[in-house]
C-alpha cells in the first residue's frame, strides 16, 4: 500500500486516479489516526464516519468504472464546528447548541460536497470562536501536536491541529481577528484569511459579521489556493460577497516587479524570511513603524467593534426555537436570562456584556462610533501602504504557542491577536505560513496585500515554500 | 378648555404587497396559511443565516415615496434594532435609522373645506415580527413565524396635526394613497395598516410631554382615542399634575386609554449599522423604472379635486376615495355616460346599491367595471329599461355580466310602444269593471291598481311613465 502520510491534495488525487490507494483506504487511514491519536490531542467534536465512508465508496466506484474525478473529489477534510452541516450536529463548541442538527449546510460545505470532498469530522474551537487558544471550547480543550503542554491556538485550533497531526488533507476555519492565521502559526501549517466577502459566510455561525472570513488551513500554500478555487465566489445568499473577474487562485503571479515591505521593528525576527523572499521578488524594503497602523489602537478598536456585533449576533440563542433551554424558568425573562446564563461560557458572556455596553445609549458615540473612525483610519493607512508596497510581511504572532492556562487574563489572550486584527479591520487578505522555529516550536510568517489581491498573497507564499522547507517540519511531528 | 393646543404625530406601519418576504424568499401571503409553514432558515433566524434585500419591496417603497411627494434617498442603509421577544427571531429587527429610503414628503388633507399639508418626516423599510398568541387560561404562548420578515414601510409624520379629526383625516389620506398605489393590500383587519399616535398638549409654544397610543388599526378609534387622551391630559394638567411620558393602549369597548409602559421601562434598542447588508445605492434609472409602473395612477388628492369640481359632497368623495376600485369604476363610468343626470345615477348606484352588495357579499369578488355600469345607466337613459329593472339586474352586472347581454337574453327591454301597451290596458279595463267603477266614483287608488296589473302582465317591462299616461287616457275614454 502507498504511503499515505502527509499528503497534499495533488498527491492524493494522483494516488486515487492511479489506483495506488482507494478512497476508502484513505478515509480509513485518517479515521485510524484520529482514533489512535486524538485521545490526547482532542481535536474532534463529532465524527462523520458513516457519511464519509459512503462517499468514499462512491468515489471508488467511479474510479473503478473508469470515470474521471475532479481534483477535489475524494479529498478528506475537517471543518471547524462553526460551519452548518445538514444532518450533522453543529455546536460552535457551545453548550447552547448542544445536539443542534442543522436543516441546511453552509454554502462552502455545499461547494466542497459538490466538488466531491469528504467531510471527516467537525472539529474543536473556542466557543463561538471567542478566543485564541481553543481553551474556551465548552466541550474539551485541544492540544498542540508539537507539544501537548501547549495550546494549538485559536479559535480554529481544532482545524490547525488536525492538519498538523495529519488527520486530514485540509481543514476549514474562520478568521475574525486572526483565528485561522494564529493557530496555523502555532501548529506549523498554512492558513489563509481571504479578502472580506470573497468566500460566502452563509451557513457559518456568525461571530462579528463585518469581520468574519472563511478560509482554508492546509499543509502548504499550494493546497490553500486549490481549496480557495472551490470555495470562493459571489453567493446570492450573502449580500456581502463580492464579484471578482478571476477566481483562479492556483495560477501563480510573476513576482519580478513585486514590492514587499516588512515591519522595521520585527526585522530581526523576520531576517530569514526577508532573505528568502528577496531572492524571488522585485524589492524588499523596511516600513518604519510610524507608517504602519498602530497595533494597540487596532486591537482596541477591534475589541469594541467585534463584541458589539457579537452582542447582537448572539441574541438569537434565546432557547425559543432551537438549542438548549433552561428547565428552571418561570417566565419569559427567565427563559432568556437562565438559558443564556446556563449554556453560554464566561468569555462569550464577557463579550456580550462589552458589546452591549458599547452600543448602549450614551456610550455609543464614545465607543462604537469612535472605534468605527479608528477602523476607517486603519483602512486609509493600509491604502497608503499598498500604494507603495504590493505585499507586507510581519510575524503572525510575536511568540510561539503558549502553555495551557498561561494566558488566563483576558487582555493577555487578546494581545495574541496584535498583528492579525489589522487585516480583519481592513478586510484585506492575509496568510500565515510556517517560518523558522523558536525553541523548536513553529512560528508564522504573515503576508498581507490589498483587497482582492489574494492571488498575490498566495503566490508570494508559494514562492517562499519553493525556497524553504519550514512547511515540511510537520512531517517530523511524533505523536 | 381651549387654552391647550394638542400636537399629534403619527407612525404608520404598512405591510407591503410583495410576493416574498423582506429578507428571504418565503411566501409573503400567510393570511390563510397554517402556522409556521411559510418559514425558512433566514426568517427563523437559524445560526448562519443571512438577510438579502427584496428588490420588490424597494420598488414598492419608491412608488410609495412618489405618493408622498417625497425625496428618494440615493444612498440608503439598514440598521439593527435590538430587543428580546419570542416573536423576534433574531433578537433584533432590521430597520432603517440613519438613511431611510423615503425622506421629506407631505400629504394634503381636507379640513373645513380647505387643504392642509401634513409633513412626512421620513418613511423607512423594515421587517415585521412573528405573531404571539396567548391562549386564555394557558400557561404558554404560541408563536407563529409566518409573519416574521413581512416587508413593512414605517411612515413617520411631522407633528403637524392639532386635532383628532386632523389625525383621522391624515390616516385616511395616507391609507388612500398607499392602497391606490397598490403598495399594500390595505387589509386593516389583518394588520396591513397599523399606527401609533403621539400626542401632547401645551398652552404655550413649547411642546408638552407626549404619550404614545400604540397599535391601533381603525380610523374611528384613532379619533376616539385621541379625543379621550387629549381630555385626560388636560385634566392631569388642570389638577396640577404632570403628564407622564409613557406608552398607552386604547380600550375599544370602554373608549379609554390606559397606561402600558412607563418611560423607565423604555427599551434601549442599541441601534447600529446592519453589518450583513451593504448600503443600498439606488440609481436614477432604477428609481425611474420603479416609478414608471404607476405613471398613469391618479393620486387621491387629484381625484378629490376632480370630485369637488364635479360637485360631489364631502361624504361622497370620502366613500369613493376610501375605495380605490369603486372610485376607478366611477371615474370610468362617468366618462362613458352622457349627462349630469346619468352621472348622478352612476354615483347613486355606487354609493347605494353597490355598497349594500359589498357588505352583503364579503366573500364574493366584485367584477363590476366602469364600462358595464355605464352601459346599464345608458340603457335607463335611452328608456330601454326602467330604473327598477336596472336595480334588479345590477347584482348580475356586479358579477361581471354585460347589461346589454342580460337585457337581450332575458328579454326585459322596456315596452314603450303605445299600441302594444294600449292593447294590454284595454284588456285589463274590460276584465275589471269594478275597478273602473271605483275609479269613476273618485277612488284615486284604483289608478294604481291598473298600473300594477299592466306591470304584472308585462313582467315589469312596461315603461312606467307611458303606462301611467295611457291608463289615464284610456280610463278617460272608457
Amino acid at each position: 500500500m502507498a504511503d499515505l502520510s502527509n499528503l497534499s491534495i495533488q498527491k492524493t488525487h494522483y494516488l486515487l486516479t492511479s489506483k495506488e490507494t482507494s478512497c476508502v483506504e484513505l478515509v480509513k487511514y485518517y479515521f485510524d489516526r484520529i482514533s489512535k491519536y486524538d485521545g490526547h490531542l482532542q481535536t474532534v467534536i463529532i465524527l462523520n464516519t458513516d457519511n464519509a465512508l459512503e462517499q468514499a465508496r462512491n468515489v471508488d466506484e467511479k474510479i473503478a468504472k473508469g470515470e474521471n474525478i475532479g481534483l477535489m473529489e475524494g479529498i478528506p477534510y475537517v471543518a471547524k464546528d462553526m460551519f452548518l452541516t445538514e444532518g450533522v450536529q453543529t455546536t460552535a463548541a457551545s453548550q447552547i447548541l448542544k445536539d443542534f442538527i442543522p436543516p441546511y449546510s453552509a454554502t462552502v460545505i455545499d461547494k466542497l460536497n459538490k466538488a466531491g470532498s469528504i467531510l471527516l469530522a467537525k472539529v474543536n474551537q473556542d466557543e463561538f470562536a471567542h478566543g485564541g487558544s481553543t481553551e474556551n471550547s465548552s466541550y474539551h480543550k485541544t492540544f498542540n501536536p508539537w507539544d501537548v503542554e501547549r495550546v494549538p491556538g485559536g479559535s480554529s485550533g481544532g482545524s490547525a491541529a488536525a492538519v498538523a497531526a495529519d488527520f486530514c488533507v485540509f481543514a476549514l476555519g474562520t478568521d475574525t481577528g486572526g483565528s485561522i492565521r494564529q493557530p496555523s502559526a502555532y501548529c506549523g501549517v498554512s492558513g489563509m484569511k481571504p479578502t472580506y466577502g470573497l468566500v460566502s459566510r452563509y451557513g457559518v455561525v456568525a461571530m462579528a459579521s463585518s469581520f468574519d472570513c472563511v478560509g482554508p488551513i492546509a499543509k502548504d500554500a499550494k493546497d490553500v489556493s486549490i481549496v480557495m478555487d472551490v470555495i470562493a465566489g459571489r453567493d446570492s445568499k450573502d449580500s456581502t460577497t463580492i464579484e471578482l473577474d478571476d477566481y483562479n487562485f492556483t495560477n501563480e503571479i510573476n513576482l519580478e516587479t513585486t514590492r514587499v515591505g516588512y515591519l522595521k521593528s520585527y526585522e530581526e525576527l523576520l531576517s530569514d524570511s526577508i532573505q528568502n523572499i528577496s531572492s524571488s521578488v522585485g524589492s524588499v524594503e523596511s516600513i518604519p513603524d510610524s507608517d504602519f497602523i498602530d497595533p494597540i489602537m487596532a486591537l482596541a478598536a477591534y475589541y469594541i467593534l467585534v463584541p458589539s456585533e457579537i452582542s447582537s449576533n448572539l441574541e438569537r440563542y434565546d432557547g425559543i426555537r432551537y438549542g438548549q433551554v433552561t428547565s428552571e424558568a418561570k417566565d419569559i425573562d427567565q427563559i432568556y436570562s437562565k438559558t443564556r446564563d446556563e449554556f453560554l461560557g464566561p468569555e462569550v458572556k464577557r463579550r456580550i456584556l462589552m458589546g452591549t455596553y458599547a452600543l448602549s445609549a450614551g456610550y455609543y458615540d464614545a465607543y462604537y462610533k469612535k472605534a468605527m473612525r479608528v477602523r476607517k483610519s486603519i483602512i486609509n493607512t493600509f491604502d497608503n501602504l499598498f500604494s507603495k508596497y504590493d505585499a507586507i510581511i510581519t510575524p503572525t504572532t510575536v511568540d510561539p504557542a503558549f502553555v495551557l492556562g498561561e494566558k488566563s487574563d483576558p487582555i493577555s489572550m487578546y494581545k495574541t491577536d496584535l498583528l492579525t486584527v489589522g487585516a480583519n479591520l481592513a478586510g484585506i487578505p492575509a496568510i500565515s505560513i510556517p517560518t523558522s522555529t523558536v525553541d523548536n516550536l513553529p512560528m508564522g510568517l504573515q503576508i498581507m496585500s490589498a483587497q482582492t489581491k489574494d492571488s498575490l498573497v498566495l503566490s508570494v507564499a508559494s514562492q517562499y515554500q519553493q525556497n524553504t522547507s519550514w512547511h515540511k517540519k510537520i512531517e517530523e511531528i511524533n505523536l | 378648555m381651549n387654552k391647550y393646543q394638542p400636537t399629534i404625530g403619527i407612525e404608520i406601519h404598512t405591510q407591503l404587497a410583495t410576493k416574498s418576504k423582506m429578507f428571504c424568499g418565503c411566501d409573503n401571503a400567510s393570511v390563510d396559511a397554517e402556522p409556521n409553514t411559510n418559514i425558512c432558515p433566514v426568517c427563523l433566524a437559524l445560526p448562519g443565516s443571512l438577510p438579502v434585500i427584496n428588490k420588490g419591496a424597494v420598488e414598492l417603497a419608491i412608488i410609495m415615496g412618489l405618493g408622498f411627494n417625497a425625496k428618494i434617498a440615493k444612498h440608503t442603509s439598514f440598521d439593527r434594532k435590538n430587543y428580546f421577544y419570542p416573536d423576534s427571531p433574531k433578537g433584533y429587527q432590521i430597520t432603517q435609522m440613519d438613511e431611510p429610503i423615503i425622506q421629506e414628503g407631505y400629504v394634503e388633507i381636507l379640513i373645513d373645506g380647505e387643504f392642509k399639508r401634513i409633513g412626512i418626516h421620513h418613511a423607512h423599510l423594515e421587517e415585521d415580527a412573528g405573531k404571539s398568541t396567548h391562549p386564555a387560561g394557558a400557561d404558554y404562548t404560541l408563536v407563529d413565524f409566518n409573519r416574521a420578515g413581512t416587508p413593512l414601510v414605517e411612515i413617520v409624520s411631522d407633528p403637524d396635526m392639532h386635532s383628532p379629526i386632523e389625525a383621522k383625516r391624515y390616516l385616511q389620506e395616507v391609507y388612500a394613497i398607499v392602497t391606490r398605489l397598490g403598495v399594500t393590500h390595505g387589509d386593516l383587519q389583518h394588520g396591513n395598516f397599523k399606527f401609533d399616535l403621539n400626542v401632547s398638549i401645551s398652552s404655550d409654544s413649547k411642546l408638552g410631554t407626549r404619550t404614545e397610543l400604540k397599535n391601533l388599526n381603525s380610523f374611528r378609534n384613532a379619533e376616539r382615542a385621541l379625543t379621550y387622551e387629549i381630555q385626560r391630559q388636560i385634566e392631569v394638567l388642570e389638577s396640577g399634575q404632570k403628564v407622564e411620558q409613557e406608552t398607552r393602549g386604547f380600550d375599544d369597548t370602554k373608549g379609554v386609554t390606559f397606561s402600558q409602559r412607563g418611560k423607565e421601562f423604555a427599551h434601549d434598542y442599541r441601534y447600529f449599522p446592519e453589518p450583513d447588508l451593504p448600503p443600498l445605492v439606488l440609481t436614477d434609472s432604477f428609481i425611474k423604472s420603479s416609478q414608471a409602473h404607476i405613471k398613469d395612477i391618479k393620486l387621491p388628492i387629484d381625484i378629490r379635486k376632480q370630485l369637488i369640481d364635479a360637485g360631489l359632497s364631502e361624504k361622497e368623495q370620502d366613500i369613493l376615495i376610501s375605495q380605490p376600485t369603486t372610485c376607478d369604476i366611477y371615474l370610468d363610468a362617468v366618462q362613458k355616460t352622457k349627462n349630469a343626470k346619468s352621472h348622478k345615477q352612476v354615483l347613486n348606484f355606487l354609493i347605494g346599491d353597490y355598497q349594500a352588495w359589498l357588505s352583503d357579499n364579503l366573500s364574493v369578488e366584485s367584477k363590476l367595471t366602469g364600462n358595464n355600469l355605464a352601459e346599464l345607466i345608458n340603457q335607463i337613459d335611452s328608456g330601454a329599461i326602467s330604473s327598477k329593472t336596472a336595480k334588479d339586474i345590477f347584482p348580475e352586472v356586479i358579477l361581471g355580466n354585460s347589461p346589454d347581454k342580460i337585457i337581450k337574453d332575458q328579454g326585459i327591454t322596456q315596452i314603450s310602444d303605445d299600441s302594444e301597451l294600449e292593447n294590454i290596458i284595454k284588456e285589463i279595463i274590460t276584465n275589471n269593471p269594478k275597478a273602473v267603477a271605483d275609479y269613476k266614483s273618485g277612488n284615486e287608488k284604483a289608478l294604481g291598481f291598473f298600473v300594477g296589473q299592466v306591470m304584472a302582465a308585462t313582467k315589469g317591462q312596461a315603461n312606467p311613465g307611458k303606462t301611467n299616461q295611457l291608463v289615464l287616457k284610456l280610463l278617460g275614454d272608457n
